[in-house]
């Protein structure tokens, strides 16, 4: 194929313009435009869309296209809509940016048949409509996938849920009852202090206690219901404060109105909306991770294909029965566990061990739900499916186990003594001045005790600081569960990683091969996207070895390359394990070696470093030989290294550091690694790994680099900071309102100054964390 | 003065409309996604 697509966009594309850069992908390559047919393809369908503009804008250099996975696509849920097209929701992996979105969705739009694509930035799932009689789903799926990105099935609808819009019309309500009470309440106070009629007066009273009490009785009742929950099982917490001033803020307005006295409902009113929004803000941040978190896993797949006679059906995978015989081609998923009766190839059980390294099987072999066929091709009886398959045994297990307390928030163990104090505190005021001045003037110190220890503030400056904290982090690709995740990833002292899929990104470099097999090598697999040739051609032009176009080069699934180059025919086979050999076809003679090992993540010396610059110590923890460990461990700059360790292994060497005294962070892939996920006081999964290992989590890297895991730490330290800043600020505030209200010095309009001042600190203050977390990456 | 006591029920049902069409978005979905429509509008 000539290269006549070059994008016009060339001179605007910044990451193209060093001169041997791939233009779609940017990797190196020498004396084309391209670095392999499948950027080629990409470029020309983007160009023939006529949205080359997508290379001017574009924040990140495009995906390389890799060959199609053999998802099976006849199975995904669709729903057929009342004017015959078909609707389903798909997941697409690796969108970069907002241009990767657009391009995608333009693409899809102008695909023959495709009625509607609309994809998610934010998610990455997009929604297709087609029309059925045009096209069909794996064809769409194939475009997606010759433009870099992929596609997976999702078995869920596009039902994207977990947000619920009960508080935001709370919220709604509550801002809409406090700007008009409070609009009141300044016409109160004016006429204090010029006079007012007290018809005037009484109708604003009223008015005002008409519009509190549905911000009273309806709004705030997630508080209530909270602190009702606490109460029954045991635990006093914030929203058990929250509910007793709100109580008597309420209260106290009811009857102060009755009698004609000012109340404190501009206070109450405020309150309650300032605290809803401090819950939507903190739904907003939790919602978005698990949203993300549940899309990672949704990973397994959902149809097979079942022998029956002498042709194939395809089934979805909830049909199947055990004793049912399936077929597995090359590059497809097994949907059940079974085993081997014809047939022979390689199962990759990544999503099991974790080790990346294809195993071969032949008959009587076992396959594994999940398993990837990476070459050859079998057919195998069904023994288990469903819940029943190892998988599906082992990612529940992980998650029973996985069933640990979450450790309650700051604020909310401040919380009991602090009511404690509040209550002690309202009866001493009393009986004081109940001496002093007798029972009404009491009453009304005791009531502006609780109003204005109503901890707002206190409420408030947790969850503001936790959803700045997760917000800093998912924008730099980790999502966390919990912000009870975030408050543990502030207090880790070791930072343990997993090595294959976490310190080396799973894709192989050349570590060993002579310059003459190089060249024939990097000739013969110049147009392959596999990633081995791949890593063969980087490394020839890394060495500035000239690369022949070799001729006749044919790549033959799951086993090699056959092609002539300077006349002579050759071959690439498989060799040992990490190791491809040359061979000259007509001598049938081994001509060279080339041997291959997991590339480290480019930016895993780095991260290490900053991990250094946080003074934690990272450790390496991996199943793999001592010999390789040592290897990647010296690249990385990790000195402490334990190789060899089974997952139990993994698990034991966590608890011993924890045992010693160590908070410990774990970065894993595979599921192999999920019991030391559950171990560890915080696990980190890599998006791109194990679905379960996604499950049981405390947070996930949506990226392919580790750059986010620093990025994490240090938005969980700020968070944690401006937690404790803003506790101190808020108790300080109450400490000096108590005092004010015990000397009889507060009235409804102090108070009304005083709350939402002490709020505007908390605020301040968490807005702190994405500044800090910024200026920490200079 | 007098004009108070039907200026402020109107002021406040004016309020009210506005907070009920609040309701009516949310109910809506206006608010479930926020993070799309920004990015959508810069692409088209």
């Amino acid at each position: 194929m000539t290269s006549a697509v070059a994008p016009s966009a060339r001179s605007g594309d910044s990451t193209a313009r060093d001169p041997i850069a791939c233009l779609h992908c940017g990797a190196a390559v020498e004396g084309a435009d391209y670095c392999c047919d499948g950027c080629e393809m990409a470029a020309a369908i983007i160009q023939n869309a006529g949205l080359a503009q997508y290379y001017a804008e574009r924040e990140a250099p495009g995906n390389r296209p890799t060959a199609s996975d053999g998802e099976r696509w006849a199975a995904t849920p669709r729903e057929v809509l009342p004017d015959g097209s078909a609707r389903a929701w798909v997941q697409v992996d690796g969108l970069r940016c907002g241009s990767c979105v657009w391009v995608t969705e333009k693409v899809l739009e102008q695909t023959d048949g495709v009625v509607e694509a609309c994809v998610s930035y934010a998610t990455g799932r997009a929604e297709l409509r087609w029309d059925p009689a045009r096209t069909d789903l794996a064809a769409i799926a194939r475009r997606v996938s010759a433009l870099g990105y992929q596609p997976r099935p999702l078995d869920n609808t596009g039902d994207a849920g977990g947000f619920d819009r009960g508080l935001i019309t709370r919220l709604g309500v509550a801002a809409f009852v406090a700007s008009n009470v409070m609009g009141l309440a300044v016409g109160l106070y004016l006429g204090w202090f010029s006079g007012m009629d007290e018809r005037y007066a009484a109708l604003f009273r009223w008015v005002s206690l008409a519009l509190a009490t549905p911000a009273a009785l309806w709004c705030a009742e997630p508080f209530y219901r909270g602190a009702i929950s606490g109460l029954r099982h045991g635990i006093l917490h914030m929203d058990l404060p929250i509910s007793i001033g709100v109580v008597i803020l309420y209260g106290h307005g009811v009857a102060a109105t009755m009698s004609g006295q000012d109340a404190y409902l501009d206070s109450l009113t405020m309150l309650v909306a300032l605290l809803l929004a401090g819950r939507v803000v903190e739904q907003r941040g939790r919602s978005r991770a698990a949203d993300a978190a549940r899309s990672l896993a949704a990973r397994a797949p959902l149809s097979a294909r079942r022998v029956v006679g002498d042709t194939l059906e395809t089934v979805p995978a909830e049909s199947l029965q055990p004793g049912d015989r399936l077929a597995l081609a090359s590059g497809e998923e097994a949907a059940a566990d079974g085993r081997v009766v014809s047939g022979e190839g390689a199962l990759r059980r990544t999503l099991l061990t974790g080790e990346s390294e294809p195993e071969p099987v032949s008959a009587g072999g076992a396959v594994i739900a999940g398993a990837v066929l990476e070459e050859g091709s079998l057919e195998f009886i069904v023994e288990a499916v469903g819940k029943e398959t190892l998988l599906a045994r082992m990612a529940e297990g992980l998650a029973r186990a996985q069933a640990r307390p979450p450790t309650p928030a700051l604020a909310d163990r401040v919380a009991p003594w602090f009511t404690g104090v509040v209550l002690t505190l309202a009866a001493v005021g009393y009986v004081g001045w109940r001496y002093a001045a007798g029972p009404e003037v009491a009453l009304e110190v005791a009531i502006a005790v609780l109003v204005v220890a109503c901890p707002c503030a206190l409420a408030l400056s947790t969850p503001l600081s936790v959803a700045a904290g997760l917000g800093a982090a998912a924008r730099r690709g980790l999502l966390l569960k919990s912000g009870d995740a975030l408050t543990r990833l502030a207090s880790i002292d070791r930072v343990v990683l997993d090595k294959t899929g976490t310190l080396t990104g799973g894709t192989p470099e050349v570590i060993a091969a002579d310059d003459e097999t190089l060249r024939i090598a990097a000739s013969l697999e110049r147009s392959s996207i596999h990633p081995i040739a791949r890593a063969i051609v980087e490394e020839a032009i890394r060495r500035s070895i000239p690369i022949a176009a070799g001729q006749r080069a044919v790549e033959i699934p799951g086993v090699g390359m056959t092609g002539v180059v300077d006349g002579r025919a050759w071959a690439l086979r498989r060799g040992a394990p990490g190791e491809v050999v040359l061979v000259d076809t007509q001598r049938d003679c081994v001509e060279g070696h080339i041997r291959l090992a997991d590339r480290l993540r480019p930016d895993a010396a780095r991260s290490m470093a900053a991990l250094a610059a946080l003074e934690l110590s990272p450790s390496l923890l991996t199943g793999d030989h001592p010999e390789v460990a040592e290897r990647v461990g010296a690249l990385a700059g990790i000195t402490h290294i334990e190789a060899g360790v089974g997952p139990e292994g993994k698990a034991a060497s966590i608890e011993a550091m924890r045992a010693g005294g160590e908070r410990v962070l774990f970065v894993g892939d595979g599921l192999n690694d999920g019991l030391a996920l559950s171990a560890s006081d915080v696990g980190v999964a890599m998006g791109a790994g194990a679905a379960s290992s996604v499950l049981v989590a405390d947070g996930v890297i949506t990226t392919e680099s580790l750059a986010p895991l620093i990025a994490g730490l240090r938005a969980a330290r700020a968070a944690e900071k401006a937690v404790a800043r803003n506790l101190r600020r808020s108790l300080l505030y109450n400490g000096f309102a108590v005092t004010a209200a015990l000397a009889g010095l507060v009235n409804p309009l102090v108070a009304a100054l005083l709350m939402p001042l002490s709020s505007a600190l908390v605020l301040w203050g968490a807005s702190r964390v994405e500044v800090a977390v910024a200026s920490d990456e200079e | 003065m007098n004009a108070i006591f039907f200026l402020l029920p109107i002021a406040v049902g004016l309020g009210g409309t506005f907070a009920f069409l609040f309701l009516a978005a949310a109910k809506n979905g206006q608010f479930d996604d926020l993070d799309d429509p920004p990015q959508r509008m810069l692409r088209d």
